[in-house]
């Protein structure tokens, strides 16, 4: 019987700085499988294990890629990773956006801060099977123009997408608006006909944008939510992820409203 | 069926001895642990016994590695010696029943499982009680001057082999069911303790908890851990161990900037969800085989049952 806690190393590819905290880090290492909305649990010896959402974009020849915010030792050890470096990998794990039961659906994506990461991943998997979806919105809120990460690929998805990005305050130039991601949310531009909402950020954020989506006539079904929790074990046993009766690594990250709202403590 | 004369426990643990490693309860002040066996014994206890942790860190053992940077197996690979549990009790057999079924689904759990092979328990007591799944190998059921041998797996059957069994005519007694008339209403303490999410109750319990978790690691039933990432001196490796934790403690739900149920009522409010909950949505059964360690060692003399009886009576 396999060892459920063995991992594969993974070398590091390249190392992006993104801002003085943030990295986008690309290792020589691809799922042969996985859903956009999954997560893998990545270790550095020595330094522990955390949960990272799976990017692997075709741009990077489907390589997997996670961004780190450098907030603990371990995040400090990805941040300051360096090419050919080696690092533990197991995974994927959880359930994913159920992107098999949205054709012909419109899609609007909901992002704040570094939750862009699963919208990233969903983003990455509708622009290679565009012709399955109706119409594509991706709205994405930070603090400030430097944390809107992948603003090149989000100008490229432009082709196939409305794109609105927004931040909270801007010193330097910024063409794009300024205030909360809610401020977007109106009735003309987001409706709720044959609709599905994705939206991952913080707790804080999921209160007013599905407020304001349950305005515009979204049913609870329709919206789907990516929890973070502390995850350690990714196989339902360690109890840390619990959510009402669902485990976040089992049954999430990804969940319906529907579902959310059923557990005690889901939002 | 075979039984085992009292006077020939003594020479029967000797004589596994020499095979496995054999643990049984040991007297520790007022309390018992599990501890090793000792050859040059000259009484043995032949009652259940109430051990301060139950059998599950034998199964589950603290600090156990569960991944090495030297290793390069995917196979988990136990190299213990076989270890025979001597003197378990009914309600400990039947939360290994139960533990046995969480960590086979719906994902299992390979350590535990090859543990389990490796580890030969054998019961003892009056009668059987509540032990619906087996659980045991062999389980001693006590007559005046003997043990009726039940077997309830083929290596226990094996055990029986061993010269100091003798054949019987005794039939083994009704398995008892026993159950304190408050853990039998399962339906109700569920649907109590789903309507009092964030109630004031829980914050009352919470002015007498400490918080400190013993609760959860003295109970059969609860199995939480926490990965941490050591340095062994011994072969001079990193590796990856399994430390038992409780969801009492403040960090356990803390992630980079934000606690998930960072006061105490809602970690409360989380253990009885779990153990009254989640646990029968899960497994079918409540997390509770209602053995009483929880009650007998809590420091804030908390009784779990008290607690729900007056939650029930909240209507």
């Amino acid at each position: 019987m396999k060892n459920p806690f063995f991992s594969q190393s993974a070398k590091v590819k390249k190392n992006e700085k993104l801002t003085g905290k943030t990295a986008l880090v690309t290792f020589d290492y691809e799922f042969n499988k996985f859903s956009p909305g999954q997560f893998l649990m990545l270790s550095i010896s020595g330094f522990g294990e955390a949960p990272f959402g799976i990017m692997q974009p075709a741009c990077e020849n489907h390589k997997l890629q996670v961004l780190v915010n450098n907030v603990g030792a371990l995040s400090d050890k990805i941040y300051n990773l360096k090419k050919n470096d080696m690092v533990n990998i197991r995974g994927p794990y959880g359930n994913g956006f159920p992107v098999f039961n949205w054709k012909n659906k419109n899609i609007s994506m909901f992002a704040g801060g570094t939750g862009v990461v699963p919208i990233k991943a969903l983003i990455d998997y509708i622009s290679l099977n565009r012709n399955k979806f109706d119409d594509i919105q991706i709205f994405y809120g930070a603090k400030t123009p430097e944390f809107i990460f992948f603003q090149e690929e989000l100008r490229k998805c432009k082709k196939f997408a409305s794109v609105m990005l927004t931040v909270e305050q801007s010193k330097e130039k910024w063409d794009e608006n300024t205030g909360l991601i809610t401020n977007l949310i109106t009735p003309k531009t987001v409706t709720a006909d044959k609709c599905i909402a994705a939206l991952c950020g913080p707790p804080i954020m999921y209160k007013f944008v599905i407020e304001k989506l349950k305005k515009n006539g979204f049913e609870n079904k329709d919206i789907y939510v990516s929890l973070e929790r502390r995850m350690r074990c990714g196989i339902g046993k360690c109890q840390h992820c619990t959510c009402g009766d669902k485990y976040v690594c089992l049954d999430g990250p990804v969940f319906s409203y529907d579902e959310v709202l059923k557990m005690p403590d889901g939002i | 069926m075979k039984e085992l004369k009292k006077s020939h426990i003594l020479p029967f643990l000797k004589s596994l001895d020499a095979v496995y490693d054999v643990y049984l309860p040991e007297k520790r002040g007022k309390d018992w642990a599990f501890a090793r066996f000792d050859s040059d014994a000259e009484i043995i206890n032949k009652k259940p016994v109430m051990t301060i942790l139950p059998p599950k860190k034998f199964l589950l053992p603290h600090n156990e590695i569960i991944s090495s940077c030297e290793s390069k197996e995917n196979d988990y690979q136990n190299k213990e010696k076989k270890i025979v549990l001597f003197g378990i009790n009914s309600f400990d057999l039947h939360a290994l029943s139960i533990l046995d079924q969480v960590m086979s689904r719906p994902i299992p759990d390979a350590n535990y499982l090859k543990r389990r092979k490796n580890i030969i328990f054998i019961g003892i007591g009056p009668e059987r009680m509540n032990i619906f799944h087996n659980g045991y190998d062999l389980f001693l059921e006590e007559f005046d001057d003997s043990f009726l041998a039940i077997a309830g797996t083929p290596r226990g059957s094996a055990l029986t082999d061993n010269k100091y069994f003798t054949k019987s005519s005794k039939k083994p007694k009704k398995i008892l069911s026993f159950r304190d008339p408050i853990l039998s209403q399962s339906d109700k303490i569920k649907e109590a303790i789903e309507k009092s999410y964030g109630s004031r109750f829980w914050k009352e319990i919470a002015e007498t908890c400490f918080g400190c978790g013993i609760c959860a690691y003295v109970c059969p039933l609860c199995y939480c851990y926490e990965h941490e990432d050591n340095f062994r001196l011994d072969d001079c490796s990193n590796c990856r161990e399994k430390k038992w934790t409780a969801c009492f403690l403040p960090d356990f739900f803390q992630v980079a900037g934000h606690n998930f149920r960072e006061n105490l009522p809602e970690r409360i409010y989380n253990w009885y969800y779990h153990k009254f909950v989640r646990f029968p949505k899960e497994y079918g059964v409540i997390g509770c085989v209602d053995c009483g360690r929880c009650i007998e060692y809590c420091p804030a003399k908390i009784n779990f049952k008290e607690v729900l009886k007056e939650l029930i009576s909240k209507k």
